[in-house]
């Protein structure tokens, strides 16, 4: 038998509709059709502002204004967004009214008609005051509020946080409530992320805050870049063409190397989920240098100065440091913080006050345990040739000699500036 | 040969450093365009124009001198 349906495709065929049942069945319940539902329509304002609003109701007519809900709070809009001020905007507009076709009064009726026409008889008396048009109008000295110092003290949150701030950095703040974060000691987290927008925010006039937000854009945008095609290339040269596919054409290497560069932008995506979960960005930056860096320096600097250091050596100390930078985080835990991506995976064995001082531990456990085991494994390995050490241990290099240059062209002259110039503005800005 | 980098840096930092000298000058002691007291978007505008053409004449000396 052959079947037709796949060549015509779903055109022209009876396809059987699987959503909502009840509904197709006809055994769709709907609120409107709930014998005690009612209808409600609004009173608006028909001028753009006025105070003393009273409102008449018609014979009979089941009216709600703002003077009975006062249970109802004001609605306040939530939007993270640089020096946002919340206006809350109420209901019912009450004795006030901003702007025209602000509800003033709900009509609740047994029918739509009904609840219509209830609302077209009810008046409304305001007085009426000079609108607000334009925002130079709004902005000039003197003019009329138009959020009322009482609408604005319905923002205000009910216990009002006390200010701990350092310069301009603001508070982090609880992406669900609004209100600033606090630590395991009760005091307000500060979001260190925002410094430098704040800086620029706060000294920047516009004009200068576009040039300024432009080049912190393209230096993580470089930054970005760099960082992408480092993985990119380590990942393909120096592993993937030396260890694991000797031999391939250019082409394929060169997939390769996008394959790495989507999947390297992948990982850092989801790094971005992992470090959300930090107080700053240098918290999670500083982990991860504990477990990288940090023994990588101990086999750098091995490397570099001990003619002895052999590749097994080198190798194993890396591994191992790695391991015990895990083992360190494993079994410590910040205070406050949770099981996790924090630490205490292997059974939390001690507590540190904060995130760096458990970091700065877990690198040192890392480093020295690189150390230690570099040098051991090393001594117990057959050593290289010095002759194939030329160029690569700082004892087996000849020195490059800089003394025809003149003072401004040698690092060290440079170098000693640098140091006086950071110390020295450090000095004056403490 | 290979474009010479200080012609579309001069021009970035040029273009850039007009537009904010233009705008520091047509804004100049408004409200809200100097928090700190000082006209800064003036000050780096003009910073920024004498760089670009500062590099935009460096890049003409060097591209007459291979012409000769």
């Amino acid at each position: 038998m052959v079947s037709h349906a796949n060549r015509g495709g779903w055109v022209g065929r009876s396809l059987r509709r699987v959503e909502d049942p009840a509904l197709l069945t006809g055994q769709g319940r709907f609120t409107g059709d709930l014998p005690a539902a009612k209808w409600v329509r609004f009173v608006r304002s028909p001028v753009a502002a006025g105070r003393n609003v009273r409102v008449l109701a018609p014979e009979g007519a089941m009216l709600v204004t703002a003077a009975e809900i006062t249970v109802l709070r004001p609605i306040v809009p939530m939007l993270h967004k640089f020096k946002y001020a919340p206006i809350a905007q109420p209901i019912l507009a009450r004795d006030v009214v901003r702007f025209v076709g602000e509800p003033v009064a709900a009509v609740v009726a047994d029918s739509r008609e009904v609840a219509e026409d209830l609302a077209e008889c009810t008046t409304v008396e305001i007085e009426e005051t000079t609108p607000l048009v334009t925002t130079t109008a709004a902005l000039a000295p003197g003019a009329p509020a138009v959020a009322s110092a009482a609408a604005a003290a319905t923002v205000a949150p009910a216990n009002p946080v006390p200010e701990r701030r350092e310069g301009i950095v603001p508070p982090k703040l609880d992406p669900r409530t609004g209100e600033p974060l606090r630590d395991a000691r009760g005091r307000v987290v500060l979001d260190y992320d925002l410094a430098t927008p704040m800086m620029l925010m706060h000294f920047f006039p516009a004009g200068l805050l576009g040039l300024g937000l432009t080049a912190l854009l393209a230096s993580f945008m470089s930054g970005m870049a760099g960082n992408v095609t480092a993985f990119n290339t380590v990942w393909t040269y120096d592993l993937y063409q030396s260890y694991i596919r000797r031999g391939a054409p250019d082409s394929h290497y060169l997939a390769m190397g996008r394959f790495a560069t989507v999947f390297g932008v992948a990982i850092s995506i989801v790094a971005a989920y992992v470090a959300a979960s930090f107080n700053n960005i240098m918290d999670f930056l500083q982990l991860v240098f504990a477990f990288v860096n940090a023994p990588l320096f101990a086999t750098f600097a091995l490397g570099m100065f001990w003619p002895r250091a052999t590749g097994h050596g080198a190798f194993t100390g890396l591994v191992s440091g790695i391991l015990a930078a895990a083992v360190h985080h494993g079994m410590s835990l910040p205070a406050g913080a949770h099981v996790g991506v924090k630490g205490g995976y292997f059974g939390v064995v001690t507590t540190y006050p904060s995130e760096l001082a458990q970091t700065f531990w877990t690198a040192i456990a890392a480093w020295v345990t690189c150390f230690v085991v570099t040098i051991v494994v090393s001594l117990l390995t057959r050593p290289r040739p010095a002759e194939q050490l030329h160029g690569l241990v700082y004892g087996l290099t000849p020195k490059p000699t800089d003394d025809v240059k003149r003072w401004y062209e040698r690092p060290g002259p440079l170098a000693v500036i640098v140091l006086t110039l950071t110390v020295a503005l450090n000095l004056i800005f403490f | 040969m290979g474009i010479d980098l200080r012609m579309p840096l001069g021009a970035l930092f040029g273009v850039l450093g007009l537009l904010l000298t233009l705008y520091g000058a047509a804004t100049r002691g408004q409200p809200g365009t100097e928090p700190t007291g000082v006209p800064v978007n003036l000050i780096w505008g003009v910073v920024l124009l004498a760089f670009g053409l500062w590099m935009l004449l460096l890049a003409r000396r060097a591209r007459r001198a291979s012409k000769m």
